[in-house]
């Protein structure tokens, strides 16, 4: 599956975005009517039959109403990453128009912050339980830990007041190489893992389902939690990092927002999804074959052989080189000093 | 003389007088669509198909079940709000339809759309009027776009027909082939498109013409060639056996034009190219 | 087919500037008279009855044979069909005209005769070619384009000759396109002019100028071929030097004087139709003579030897000699006053073909590279000198920077080892590298283990970049040696390995079935090239297989499994290959990891080598099978410093040089070295020691 960037606007700003700085250095731009045509396509050919779509914030795009549709018309199932804040009129159309829309073809990911943890203005809380309240059953609650405190009572709630899905996308906040979001540290993240389960009476009571997103190593979880983790999500639990494809606006492709910067190419150089995976699998190839994984210990770890694992992302270890002197494969390092990232 | 297709208006007596024709009747409002289509066959003539000229965009044409069936050629000035026009999309793939749009911008851009949901279009490109990057970015949606779509006109047709061999004769898109179709008005006099015999430009009659056919049709057919005796620019163009010269903008600025018509063989060269490998490589099975 | 050039007239309509006809006076204006007609006809017919595997091709001429009128064709027609009757089928009429005076009343004559196709000239652009004396070009290209379209709309083709001038020189492409639009259908034809008035010489154009015009133009015409009509000389050439057939026209065909001759208004016949022109090579008249003896005639016999003459003289050894043969003897005339001379164009053939025709047909000649580049040179800075104390008071510990596999960290190992003991007080820093890492954790000689800052200093490691690698006869040029030099051991240094950091034991050896005898294969290696077929490996278990001997396979899991041996693929890393390998009398191995290890672990090994050599990379004390390589490289394809070929697969396949190992006397080595082993304490699946540090191994 991908992930197709309709804009380049957000409007919000979350301490942890690692898209910022991909947003702030593009200019505004949102996805035209022919570039959604050559997508569907380049999905059709490639045998998908799901499309997520992102920004920034994809309901800011002034079609976005009618791309829903038009993907919907041409058999796709549409996935969208909201944060939920838009428009009164954009809130109206939606309910308009895509309120029948059976929620099997079409659903939200709604990217909920903390509004004790993280500052928000009172109207864009009040925005997003509006969302909520229209297209909660088509909803599904997401999250970003990005500090080892963080609070997830806010969320249960939630779910229940909204009719929303009963299944979390948890995600690690993960470094973009150079910039200076918010992430959980490798050394952190056993932290946060304990955290995690702490609410674990919350989860089993709301009855609320999760399943780790990329870069969650298994060693940090105890033989416990993991039962527990597959108890929750069942086979749907990933410890493997990417290719992730994002398509932007302007039909450039790159594997993940914090890599964003690197073996970017045109859509256009593909013939389908998958020559893109293989090609971005062979981007983190290239990372991991200097440096595999996030901890000493996973060389040689026998799930990282097994392919189970793959020791953290390769953000994290981008994220290190970058802050070394040049020794890496040359095409490692012409794509970081390529990629222009500030140390 | 080869018998021509005659287009004609909604008019009984008119079509009940001609017999063993080739028909197309031109009706102004939905209504008319079935009973024209009808009264055609039961004249003894065959229908090509029924024109409905709309003023409104295609979303809001009152489309029926009951034109399954019906050859309809709709000429409409855009096609409308998308979310209202989706509703209509699962009855327009099930009829036999072409939808006649002028080469605007933003009828450039929906062409594309429904070509894509499975309706299919013709656009009508005017000289000078013409974005021809757009179009050109569209002929290679048009030819080349790996997913299923409803063909998009002129480009396909284009690729259907284009003989290296000869010049494309391609005014048959549009129905104005001085050698294949008369617009009728209801006296039977001839004009050689639409936009004349809306004009009253006429060049006869019909029975008068289908026994000495008149030089303005030989002149008509044979107007390319004045592009070799002046200093047009059309003539050393390497788009001109598709062009011949029709679009070339009143202003003389070619570039567009020509960047458009030579992409276009270009995109044909490959497309032939593509075809006899793939004929070369074919793997018989038992 | 024999062709006659026939010219029932000399006048014409038009006053082309460059004509020759058109300008002399001597020129036959009145038309050939019908008793002249019809013995032509006669002649024909005899011709055909004494050839009757040949045909006769007309080709009507001038002049403008049009101003001949319908009626003078229909004569002709008539009296085609009063003596020819039986070979009249054999007969082809063309018709090369200027087209202004074409009009429907000569369709039917032209149809009867045959005549599907008209040759013609035509000029867009200049006004060289006009009608009447006043030479109306206006007037001509008018009445040209209107009869051009008549004579389609009345089913007839037209092809065209385009004389190139001074003056076309200028817009080549822009003629190409006019004439390619103006006429799908037919053919052209570029002609260089050909001028004897001096007075016309601002038109004449050199063999390069004219190379030059249709180079312009071949590059276009060559990607667009599908869809445009046959340009000459273009068609010619691609059938003659792509397909290898012999379409040539006749100047350069070298046989025109055998095919080819002409027939003046009073029935005088010349070698063709430019000879007429030019008055030249006259054959008598066509009162006294037949066709045959014409084409029979000595002079046209003399023209013949003319080519053979050049391919021994002047042309020999011409690489276009067979598109060309010299050229039109009428051309050399031109410029040598002599028929046997070479055309003097033959330099415009040799140009275009080597400037245009070649590169475009062959390409752009770019090879893509098929190396994939595992291991790329970094820019970055390496230590022109050994490293020292020196450097390391003044910059902080200086960081090895190793992009090797882990059999080079077992070497690198075992040189720091040696640099740690006799300069205790020298560290190093190690780049962290998956893979190497476990090898050298724990090193005496290294301090950390991570991630270079912007300002370290670097020392490469890659001894394989080192000059002096590789050179098999000294000692020096080994890998161990050559690591050692650039750490500043005096050489030569033993080649002794060491680790701190392998496993203490090995997970799953307790619970090998062993027997009296062991043996441990690992037939991996990081590159393809290295490694034997896995069929072969199968036959060498056969061979070595027996009821006290255990065969053990190592290596990852991804490797493929050898039938007949205990795999352990997947379940024993480098670090705990170490300890395993003690328990075993004998490897069988590769260039490899495992090859270093049995080295460090004192194992006796039998090493299989092919793409790299075992004087640079072998330890002495093994044994050692080198494939003699039959891809002619003979030092082997990995030998010396480049490692691009290692992600490469073999293009030898089957005849990959590993796979030509005797495997005969590879087992004789193993069983020797089998039967000098004592027999171990322990059989069966019991416990085993554990292994210690390496210095403490020892067999019992």
């Amino acid at each position: 599956m991908a992930n197709i960037l309709l804009t380049s606007k957000c409007t919000r700003s979350c301490p942890y975005c690692f898209a910022e700085r991909e947003m702030s250095s593009s200019p505004d731009q949102i996805l035209s009517w022919e570039n959604l045509i050559y997508l569907a396509d380049f999905m059709a050919a490639s045998g998908e039959r799901a499309i997520s779509l992102l920004g920034g914030e994809p309901t800011l795009h002034p079609q976005f109403v009618d791309f829903v549709l038009y993907l919907l018309q041409r058999e796709f199932r549409v996935n969208v990453f909201t944060n939920g804040i838009m428009s009164s009129h954009r809130l109206l159309e939606l309910k308009e128009q895509l309120g029948a829309v059976p929620n099997e073809r079409l659903s939200f990911v709604c990217n909920l912050n903390n509004p004790e943890q993280t500052d928000a203005p009172l109207e864009q809380q009040k925005r997003v339980e509006e969302f909520l309240g229209a297209m909660g059953p088509w909803t599904q609650p997401g999250f970003n830990i990005y500090r080892v405190d963080f609070d997830l009572k806010f969320l249960f709630d939630l779910v229940n007041l909204y009719g929303m899905k009963r299944r979390l996308r948890l995600g690690l906040a993960h470094p973009v190489p150079g910039a200076s979001s918010a992430y959980i540290k490798p050394g952190e993240i056993g932290l946060a893992i304990e955290r995690l389960y702490s609410y674990r009476a919350l989860f089993e009571g709301y009855q609320l389902d999760f399943g780790p997103d990329c870069g969650f190593p298994l060693c940090k979880f105890s033989d416990e939690q993991l039962g527990w983790l597959y108890r929750m999500g069942g086979v749907d639990m990933r410890f493997k990092c990417g290719p992730v494809i994002d398509i932007t606006p302007d039909m450039s492709v790159y594997s993940c927002f914090p890599l964003s910067s690197l073996d970017r190419r045109s859509i256009f150089e593909f013939d389908t999804l998958g020559q893109v995976a293989d090609f971005f699998a062979e981007t983190h190839s290239k990372i991991r074959a200097e440096a595999k994984n996030i901890y000493p210990e996973c060389d040689g770890c026998v799930q990282m052989n097994k392919g189970i694992c793959s020791g953290g992302g390769a953000c994290q270890l981008l994220n290190i080189f970058k802050n070394e002197t040049a020794v890496r494969l040359l095409e490692t390092e012409s794509e970081l000093e390529n990629a222009n990232l500030p140390v | 003389m080869n018998l021509r297709t005659l287009i004609c208006p909604y008019d009984p007596e008119l079509i009940n007088g001609l017999s063993n024709r080739e028909i197309g009747v031109r009706v102004d409002s939905a209504s008319l669509v079935s009973r024209a289509a009808e009264m055609v066959r039961n004249s003894g003539n065959r229908l090509l198909c029924v024109i409905l000229d709309s003023t409104q965009p295609v979303e809001a044409v009152p489309w029926e079940d009951a034109w399954k069936g019906i050859p309809i050629l709709l000429t409409a000035p855009a096609a409308g709000e998308f979310r209202k026009l989706v509703h209509k999309l699962p009855l327009l793939k099930t009829l036999n339809l072409k939808i006649y749009l002028s080469a605007t911008d933003e009828n450039i851009r929906d062409a594309r759309i429904l070509s894509s949901l499975g309706v299919s279009c013709v656009l009508r490109i005017e000289a000078g009027a013409v974005d021809w990057e757009a179009l050109t970015d569209l002929m290679t949606y048009a030819l080349c776009a790996r997913a299923p779509h409803a063909p998009i006109d002129p480009f396909d047709y284009i690729a259907r027909k284009y003989d290296a061999r000869e010049h494309l004769k391609w005014g048959g898109v549009y129905l104005e082939d001085a050698e294949k179709y008369f617009h009728l008005d209801k006296e039977k006099n001839v004009a050689l498109s639409a936009k004349e015999a809306l004009a009253r430009q006429f060049i006869g009659r019909l029975d008068e013409i289908e026994k000495a056919e008149p030089e303005e049709i030989a002149q008509r057919a044979d107007a390319w060639s004045r592009n070799f005796t002046g200093n047009s620019p059309c003539a050393t163009c390497e788009g001109f056996k598709i062009c011949m010269g029709s679009f070339r903008p009143e202003d003389g600025k070619t570039e567009g034009c020509k960047a458009f018509f030579s992409e276009t063989i270009e995109t044909l060269g490959e497309l032939y190219a593509q075809k006899d490998r793939a004929g070369k490589e074919r793997v018989w099975q038992l | 087919m024999a062709t006659v050039i026939f010219k029932a007239t000399d006048a014409c309509n038009a006053q082309c500037v460059y004509c020759d006809v058109a300008h002399n006076e001597n020129a036959i204006r009145e038309k050939m008279p019908y008793e002249m007609l019809e013995l032509f006809f006669s002649r024909i017919n005899d011709y055909l009855l004494a050839k009757p595997d040949d045909t006769m091709g007309i080709t009507w001429h001038g002049g403008e044979p049009l101003l001949l009128g319908p009626d003078y064709f229909a004569k002709a027609l008539e009296f085609q069909q009063k003596h020819c009757e039986k070979t009249a089928h054999r007969i082809r009429h063309n018709i090369q005209t200027n087209l202004t005076l074409f009009k429907r009343e000569y369709v039917p004559v032209f149809k009867q005769l045959g005549v599907t196709n008209f040759g013609t000239s035509y000029d867009p652009y200049t006004d060289l070619r006009g009608i009447g004396a006043t030479v109306d070009a206006n007037l001509y290209k008018r009445k040209f384009i209107e009869s051009a379209r008549l004579v389609e709309r009345e089913g007839f083709s037209w092809g065209m000759i385009y004389v190139v001038t001074k003056l076309s020189l200028s817009r080549p492409l822009d003629i190409f396109w006019f004439l390619m639009n103006l006429n799908p259908l037919g053919s052209v034809m570029f002609n260089p002019v050909y001028l004897r008035d001096k007075k016309l010489s601002y038109l004449d154009i050199t063999p390069e100028e004219f190379a030059d015009f249709l180079g312009a133009i071949f590059p276009v015409w060559w990607k667009n071929r599908w869809h445009m009509p046959t340009v000459e000389p273009f068609r010619m050439m691609e059938e003659s030097l792509i397909r290898g057939s012999r379409a040539m026209i006749c100047c350069d065909s070298g046989i025109c004087a055998k095919t080819h001759f002409g027939v003046a208004p009073d029935g005088a016949f010349f070698q063709c139709g430019r000879s007429m022109e030019w008055g030249l090579l006259g054959l008598g008249s066509i009162r006294e003579r037949s066709f045959v003896d014409v084409l029979e005639d000595p002079a046209k016999a003399k023209m013949l030897k003319r080519t053979k003459l050049l391919g021994e003289t002047e042309c020999k050894g011409c690489r276009y000699w067979d598109v060309c043969h010299g050229g039109c003897p009428l051309d050399g005339w031109l410029k040598t006053g002599s028929l046997m001379s070479r055309s003097r164009m033959c330099a415009a053939k040799k140009i275009f073909l080597e400037k245009y025709f070649e590169p475009a047909v062959n390409g752009d000649g770019s090879q893509k590279k098929a190396v994939e580049n595992c291991r790329v040179a970094v820019p970055a800075a390496r230590a022109s000198r050994p490293a020292g104390d020196a450097d390391e008071k003044q910059n902080g510990a200086i960081w090895i920077n190793l992009r090797g596999t882990a059999g080079d960290a077992l070497m690198l190992s075992g040189v720091l080892k040696q640099v740690a003991d006799r300069f205790p007080q020298r560290k190093f820093n190690l780049v962290s590298r998956a893979g190497l890492d476990p090898i050298l954790r724990g090193h005496p000689a290294i301090g950390e283990i991570g991630h270079p800052p912007a300002d370290a200093r670097i020392m490469s490691a890659d001894y394989w970049e080192e000059p002096g690698y590789g050179n098999r006869g000294s000692e020096a040029g080994r890998a161990y040696q050559t690591l050692a030099r650039m750490f500043g051991l005096e050489l030569p240094v033993d080649e002794r390995l060491w680790t701190a950091n392998h496993a203490e034991k090995n997970r799953i050896s307790f619970g090998l079935p062993w027997k009296a005898k062991s043996l441990l294969l690992c037939p991996a290696a990081d590159s393809a090239r290295k490694q034997m077929s896995i069929k072969k490996w199968e036959e060498l278990v056969e061979l070595l297989s027996g009821s006290d001997t255990l065969i053990v396979q190592a290596g990852k899991r991804s490797a493929p499994y050898i039938r007949g041996t205990y795999s352990l693929l997947g379940l024993a890393d480098e670090r705990e290959l170490i300890p395993l390998l003690q328990r075993f009398d004998a490897v069988v191995t590769v260039d490899n990891f495992a090859m270093h290890a049995a080295h460090l672990c004192g194992v006796p090994a039998v090493v299989l080598w092919g793409p790299t050599d075992h004087r640079v990379s072998g330890y002495s004390g093994q044994r050692h099978f080198q494939a003699a390589p039959g891809c002619g490289l003979e030092q082997g394809c990995m030998s010396s410093g480049s490692r691009e070929l290692c992600c490469v697969p073999c293009p030898q396949g089957h005849d990959h040089c590993l796979d030509s190992l005797n495997l005969q006397e590879i087992g004789g080595a193993v069983r020797e070295i089998l039967a000098g082993k004592k027999e171990k304490p322990w059989l069966g699946r019991e416990e085993c020691p554990a292994g210690t540090r390496v210095e403490e191994i020892s067999l019992p």
